[in-house]
């Protein structure tokens, strides 16, 4: 893009920001407006993706290779009319043709769910039997350590253990622990939620700052 | 006392938000050299990365969009000069729509400076829906999967795609997105299945869950938000003008002491008052 | 009878990806044939899926549509959502006809929707501020072994907390201590939640499968 163009986009930008940062001052219609704006360039550009980088070079262009040539890409219209099933849902007399996809797609990610778990879980198994077995470690650091991490996972376990209640005094100081150690966890959660809604602010700055006002670099 | 308790109480929010857009202002306008830290897994990010064998290409994965830049747009830009600089070959693909488009920016910027040409050093495979369909499709056949890239070359036409054909061709896939549950689907179907290396670019709301997974090696190295992207740029070795997130750290620093300071008054203030009340 | 169909559909759906994966990539000297049909069914069910994008556009457009068309209130606010709409459209589409209208594409997404989306959950930030000045009490032991762990991870992540603690022993230095706790206790217990939700999230999966799952969207036309 031209300089000419850039330093007008810089400008709108700020203008766009600068019109969201009111709303920390005071609720006003040019915060809704501009939120308003952004839902629906973010729609759009969203619909313009999705035809242009995914649908059109592996359903459209197919198909209407498919229909000229005479070959197998004829069949991409089946795609056609079973996607238009999601549509159905608007239908009272026929909406259980909409469930018919739904309970397709559902039926899908229930099936692929088995091997993402799995894959994802067993291997984390195996991790904590490894640091279950070095809890002998000769290393003292290495031995502490590993003995806090088993340790942690088991009483974490048992306080979210609710097929039983919690009645003899071992589970109840074990499950008690487990609370300890999930705020432990929430409390690193909380510190790096912090520095993750800092960063935006700071990005947000460094444009203000630097790229329009040039006051640093 | 007694008033000033109260006052310190019930002070207006806008107040607060002055304090915190000065705590984050004042540094960008007054830049400090403070020491940085280099964690773990920041390094083994970068050596995951470096070390990748020279016929095989990296899988870029920006899966963010504009309300993550902050965090993800400096560890984006870093791992991109970082294959730029060592002529490692990568293809961009996400599965949001903003991603790609942001990654390229970047990508197109940078490769002015690293002489990188676009075909031959990287390309952009664009946005592709499906989530795990995709995921697992593109593992068996990437010309099947992608059929085009964003400038509407067959991807088989693309100089550094030919003979990449699957994921035997990958070196290593960088994820970097701020979605919940994305390195989960990744790590299910294909870091375990195909046993790919995989990093992981992540803010830092969603770093604590990962670090299982990190523990137990399924990802080889990871860079925490803005703090994961400074680090990396150190390791870099970048200058000052090309470390933005570096710079960004000194107004993190003052953000989070602003932070610190008000959770100590504001419990000073109640349970002055709790026991005055007593 | 439409229920049945429903459930054999779901079932269908669930047993290729099952049987993919269960079944050994050799069988008795053959390819496990799901595997070899794997990338046609996904990129099928990947066409399939993304025809749904119409339906959040719908729903937006009529509500919207409603507002300017009855003078709601905030009838302006929806003409917004529809300038956006159409800008976006307009320069996304056209540009396969007027190559000029990819610099508008670009223009609108570079200098409009990434400040919007950026400066809009920067707001967080504000909020977490006044938040933790506000709600953050330490009332329990809990709270006080939240906030403590906190503060480390805090200052643990930040040049400062590098400052502060460069001159105490190595592995009570806020950096080191940091990491100790991401690294072991919060990768712990994540770890131990993990287990939890991925034994939930088989029982889950399988009843959804079988059709066992009730509620509304399951027993609804039945």
């Amino acid at each position: 893009m031209s300089s000419g163009l850039d330093l007008t986009g810089i400008w709108i930008a700020a203008l766009c920001t600068i019109g969201i940062y009111s709303f920390l001052y005071k609720e006003n219609p040019f915060y809704r407006l501009f939120e308003h704006i952004y839902l629906g360039l973010m729609v759009g550009y969203g619909i313009v993706l999705t035809w242009r980088e995914f649908l059109k070079p592996k359903w459209w262009e197919p198909m209407i290779s498919g229909f000229r040539e005479g070959n197998a890409g004829i069949l991409w219209i089946l795609a056609f009319f079973i996607g238009t099933l999601w549509y159905f849902q608007y239908s009272k007399k026929y909406q259980w043709l909409s469930r018919l996809i739904m309970g397709l797609f559902m039926g899908a990610g229930a099936g692929m769910a088995f091997k993402g778990i799995f894959n994802s879980i067993m291997p984390q198994v195996t991790s904590t039997a490894e640091r279950s077995l070095n809890i002998f470690s000769l290393d003292l650091g290495t031995w502490f350590t590993n003995l806090i991490f088993v340790a942690t996972i088991v009483v974490v376990m048992t306080y979210f253990f609710f097929s039983f209640e919690h009645r003899h005094s071992g589970v109840k100081i074990t499950a008690k622990i487990g609370r300890l150690m999930l705020m432990v966890t929430f409390g690193a959660i909380f510190g790096n939620t912090i520095m993750a809604r800092i960063s935006l602010v700071i990005d947000r700055f460094q444009f203000l700052l630097i790229n329009w006002l040039h006051l640093a670099h | 006392m007694k008033n000033f308790l109260v006052l310190i109480q019930q002070v207006d929010r806008r107040w607060l938000y002055l304090a915190l857009a000065l705590s984050i202002a004042v540094p960008i306008l007054v830049p400090m050299n403070l020491p940085l830290f280099i964690n773990t897994e920041t390094r083994n990010f970068y050596l995951a990365v470096d070390n990748i064998p020279a016929d095989k290409i990296v899988i870029l994965m920006p899966e963010w969009d504009p309300s993550v830049q902050g965090e993800l747009s400096p560890q984006t830009q870093a791992v991109i000069r970082h294959l730029f600089k060592k002529k490692i070959k990568f293809a961009i693909i996400a599965r949001n729509p903003q991603g790609p488009k942001l990654a390229e920016d970047i990508a197109e910027n940078l490769s002015e400076i690293y002489e990188a040409e676009y075909g031959k050093d990287w390309c952009n495979w664009g946005y592709k829906a499906g989530g795990v369909l995709m995921l697992q499709a593109l593992a068996k056949d990437i010309y099947e999967t992608i059929k085009k890239d964003t400038r509407e070359t067959p991807i088989e036409n693309v100089p550094m795609m030919q003979g990449v054909r699957d994921i035997k061709s990958v070196g290593v896939v960088v994820c970097i997105t701020g979605y919940v549950g994305f390195i989960d689907s990744l790590i299910g179907f294909i870091q375990g299945p195909y046993n790919v290396p995989l990093v992981y670019g992540c803010t830092a709301v969603s770093a604590p869950s990962a670090y299982p997974y990190l523990d137990s090696m399924q990802l080889a190295g990871m860079l925490v938000g803005m703090r994961g992207a400074a680090e990396y740029e150190n390791i870099l070795g970048l200058s000052v003008s090309e470390a933005r997130a570096t710079k960004a750290m000194n107004s993190q620093s003052l953000g989070h002491m602003l932070v610190i300071f008000l959770i100590i008054i504001g419990n000073f203030a109640f349970l002055r008052r709790k026991r005055g009340a007593e | 009878m439409r229920r049945g169909i429903i459930i054999i559909t779901t079932f269908i759906g669930g047993l290729f990806f099952f049987l993919e994966f269960v079944l050994p990539e050799q069988w008795f000297g053959n390819p496990n044939i799901f595997s070899e049909w794997m990338p046609t069914v996904n990129n099928f069910l990947m066409i399939v899926g993304s025809f749904a994008v119409g339906i959040g556009v719908i729903n937006l457009v009529a509500v919207h549509g409603q507002q300017i068309t009855k003078k709601g209130p905030a009838w302006i606010n929806s003409a917004g959502f529809f300038t956006g709409l159409i800008l976006m459209l307009l320069f996304g589409f056209g540009q396969d006809v007027f190559p000029v209208f990819k610099t508008g594409f670009n223009f609108l997404f570079q200098y409009m929707v990434v400040p919007l989306g950026a400066t809009i959950f920067s707001l967080l930030a504000f909020y977490i501020v006044s938040a933790a000045y506000r709600a953050f009490k330490i009332k329990t032991t809990d709270a006080m072994l939240m906030t403590l762990t906190a503060f480390i991870v805090i200052l643990g992540q930040v040049p400062f907390g590098n400052l502060i603690s460069q001159s105490w022993p190595h592995f009570l230095q806020f950096p080191c201590l940091s990491a100790w706790i991401m690294n072991n206790l919060n990768s712990a217990a994540s770890r131990g939640v993990l287990f939890g939700s991925a034994v939930g999230a088989l029982a889950i999966s399988l009843r959804i499968w079988l059709s066992l799952e009730k509620g509304s969207f399951f027993e609804k036309g039945s």
